[in-house]
């Protein structure tokens, strides 16, 4: 029996062996659910986490033979379905809402300039970030929260979302920009070597 | 400053109170159990209806199964450091082995007199796509037997069993089946004689080590950097970094022509050589027989040897991807058109070799021992003394995007006459890079060279030739180029009514999505250019091949949320040529 906590076992292996013993997939789980579980708490609210959690561990588990066993390491792959259970869990929780009009769907318009003057001035860093996140285009929280959480590459980022790497970089950008207009910080900083100013989004940092 | 991802960072490591994973546990618990009981179950079926039709194969199943799942474990559960010792207590055995290599002596083989050599096999064959199309769950295992005779002349005869195909699901035997294959590999065994002037380089199963050097360092440089110039090593995991390990494990496990007691010396040094070997110490294979492990492992996997100590023979390989011609087992299992299948429709897979076991030692036997049909090729003239002469150059992808890289790159050469395509009977190079350099040693003559390359749908891109004119003794600069073919679809995006100064205020994007979604932005599987991309501007998109839905949507300016899509999808089909779209919109204000 391969040992849970090996970190010399490469989760492709453990994936394969799951083939014929799908226990071996529980190896999986003990190995990666603590920080899927903190990344999907970051993204939506408590209660639901355990749901998503779930969700994306048996849909793992069911989808492991389509998993690509060149590559060693499953959190690109865990965390793509985890973004994607997000994503219909939001879904349907916005159509749920919006027929019993309690809440407007995601992403309506909204000043956030404005917001940023008036609401988001708070004596606690780290719930500024929070507040901030909430405002962020969708598409690059993706990115940007699969950066600074489990610390993935560009490239694993972009088999994560199936979208290309160019493409990570630069909602990687845009997002930056966002937030940091949003947290207001200002001056610029370094994106692959190049200088970009947080009033300009619009950037071609590609 | 504080940096906007070092506060985003620490937000998401900020811990959420106590984190209780067993509601999530237990529902995958759940799900594995109803899994286990259906897999149980459904084996049991199968073997009913099995166990009516093909009693025999029932039997042999069950213990493919098992060994299957022995295997596995015994190739997870191997220490990456070693269990017994790293690189260093690796190195030491290995040259120890490599020093009794050497004291064997090769049989010598008189007149008639054939060196036959079986091998016990078990491969796990998979193909993930066929045509533009990917297909789940088509795997299933092959156990079979290679036997090749070998005669004083290197001319080599080769036969290879297999029988019939084992699923570990009726869903993988459906899939296999609708994938147009066989569960009973036709054209049983399937044969092949080689002439040691026709050894590889050149393609076939059998590998001539005869010009490969003796010198350790640089066998072992070769084969890490696959650069032997036997295009069956080279091409082996071509993609992976670390494939000296089973490149050098392929010339153990053969057939091969021309490998000495002094060559497999040099290879087992060689090994020493390569680091990341790990010695696992005593081990038995699948056949009982007693050994010494050592272990690799690569991108792909854990790889193990088994070897015999006393001799360098190899007792047992596990785990090693098998390279594509291998004992032709796989291509006995492909339905003949015009049954769709990847013959037919294109496509890729792989093989990976479960276990192999040597059967015994290689014995001297009487050519009356070739089975019927076989025959020895008959002795050639000697070729004649060919000086080789170095042809080189530049290799490009023009128009290639800025950064392109690709590591299935590849310089071919054809002889003048004859179609120019990758599989003439010339030569090629290992991979090339996208804008770099390469060099060949080729006979004087007339030939045409070019550069093809793979792209990220498996779709190969070849460009148009050269000719190249060799002359003997002086080396010969010939540059190759092939232009890139992608993106998929490009064109000019246009957005009527934008208030003045839109485009330095907001921003344009175009989306594709799969024809099988809904169209949206952000779609499932879906791909988007939204890089500089402004009214009347060029946009381009990577698309793999099949049918797309193309459209634009705008956003009026930074920090407003929300992105506004007008218009219809425009749907293309695509594949490796480029399309125009052209895509409108009219603006329709904040």
């Amino acid at each position: 029996m391969a040992d849970p906590e090996d970190s010399r076992t490469p989760d492709a292996d453990l994936i394969r062996l799951s083939f014929d013993d799908p226990g071996q997939f529980a190896l999986i789980f003990e190995r990666h659910a603590g920080a899927l579980h903190r990344y999907l708490s970051k993204r939506s609210n408590h209660s639901n986490v355990d749901d998503l959690l779930s969700d994306t561990f048996i849909a793992a588990f069911r989808g492991r033979r389509n998993y690509d066993l060149t590559f060693q390491d499953a959190r690109p792959w865990l965390y793509g379905i985890a973004s994607n259970t997000l994503r219909h869990h939001r879904r349907s929780e916005v159509r749920r809402l919006s027929h019993e009009g309690e809440v407007r769907p995601e992403n309506s318009c909204e000043d956030l300039a404005d917001r940023v003057v008036t609401g988001i001035v708070e004596r606690d860093e780290l719930d500024r970030v929070r507040r901030a996140m909430e405002l962020v285009d969708d598409r690059f929280v993706d990115v940007l929260m699969l950066i600074a959480g489990p610390a993935l590459t560009y490239e694993e980022i972009a088999r994560a979302l199936d979208i290309p790497v160019g493409t990570v970089r630069s909602r990687a950008s845009r997002g930056r920009a966002q937030l940091r207009e949003l947290l207001g910080l200002t001056g610029q900083y370094e994106h692959d070597g190049v200088t970009t100013s947080p009033s300009q989004p619009k950037d071609d940092l590609q | 400053m504080t940096d906007d991802l070092e506060l985003l960072s620490r937000y998401m490591d900020e811990p959420d109170g106590p984190v209780d994973l067993d509601v999530a546990r237990r529902r995958l618990r759940a799900a594995i159990k109803e899994d286990t009981d259906q897999t149980t179950s459904n084996s049991g079926t199968l073997g009913s209806r099995s166990r009516k039709r093909r009693p025999r194969v029932l039997a042999a199943i069950s213990g493919v199964a098992a060994a299957l799942i022995v295997a596995l474990l015994l190739v997870v559960t191997v220490p990456g450091g070693g269990q017994h010792g790293g690189s260093a207590a690796a190195a030491t055995e290995l040259r120890a082995i490599a020093g009794n290599a050497a004291a064997q002596s090769a049989p010598i083989l008189g007149q008639g007199q054939l060196l036959q050599t079986e091998q016990r096999v078990s491969l796990e064959g998979q193909i993930t796509q066929l045509g533009s199309k990917s297909i789940p769950n088509v795997r299933a295992v092959i156990d079979g037997t290679v036997t090749s005779w070998t005669d004083a002349s290197d001319d080599v005869c080769v036969s290879a069993t297999s029988g019939p195909a084992q699923f570990a699901s009726p869903v993988n035997e459906a899939a296999w089946t609708a994938a147009g294959l066989v569960v009973n590999p036709t054209h049983q065994p399937s044969t092949s004689c080689t002439s040691s002037g026709d050894a590889s380089p050149g393609g076939g199963g059998v590998i001539d080590v005869t010009g490969l050097t003796t010198s350790p360092p640089s066998l072992a440089h070769e084969l890490e950097t696959g650069t032997t110039q036997i295009p069956q090593l080279d091409q082996l995991m071509v993609n992976n970094q670390n494939a000296g390990f089973e490149r050098a494990a392929f010339l153990l496990i053969g057939p091969t022509v021309g490998a000495t007691p002094t060559f497999r010396a040099a290879l087992y040094d060689a090994l020493a050589d390569i680091p990341g070997i790990s010695y696992l110490g005593g081990m038995t294979t699948h056949s009982g027989a007693s050994g010494v492990g050592f272990s690799f492992r690569s991108d792909v996997g854990t790889s193990v040897l088994i070897v015999d100590p006393s001799s360098g023979s190899l007792l047992e390989a596990q785990n090693f991807q098998s390279p594509l011609s291998y004992g032709g087992v796989s291509a006995s299992y492909i339905a003949p058109p015009p049954t769709a299948s990847i013959l037919t429709e294109g496509g890729s897979g792989g093989t990976i070799i479960r276990w192999l076991d040597p059967v015994g030692a290689p014995a001297v036997v009487d050519a009356s021992a070739l089975p019927a049909g076989l025959t020895m090729p008959t002795p050639s003239a000697p070729p004649a003394q060919v000086t080789l002469t170095t042809l080189a150059g530049k290799t490009l992808i023009t128009g290639a995007p800025k950064g392109y890289s690709n590591s299935s790159v590849y310089v071919q050469l054809c002889p003048a006459g004859v179609k120019y395509e990758p599989a003439c009977q010339g030569q090629m190079t290992a991979s090339v890079p996208v804008d770099g350099s390469y060099s060949l040693k080729v006979a004087s003559g007339s030939w045409n060279v070019g550069m093809y390359y793979w792209n990220k749908y498996g779709q190969q891109v070849l460009g148009m030739p050269v000719s190249v004119d060799v002359q003997a003794g002086r080396t010969t600069h010939q540059s190759v180029e092939v232009a890139y073919q992608g993106p998929a679809v490009s064109g000019v995006v246009t957005l009527t009514g934008a208030p003045k100064g839109f485009a330095e205020l907001g921003y344009m994007g175009v989306q594709a999505c799969p024809t099988s979604v809904q169209f949206e932005i952000g779609c499932a599987g879906g791909t988007e250019a939204y890089e500089s991309i402004a009214p009347g501007s060029n946009f381009s998109l990577d698309l793999a091949p099949g049918s797309w839905n193309i459209g634009a949507y705008y956003r009026p300016a930074p920090g407003v949320a929300g992105n506004t899509y007008t218009g219809s999808p425009t749907s293309v089909v695509t594949n490796s040529e480029v399309h125009h779209v052209n895509v409108a919109m009219a603006y329709q204000g904040p």
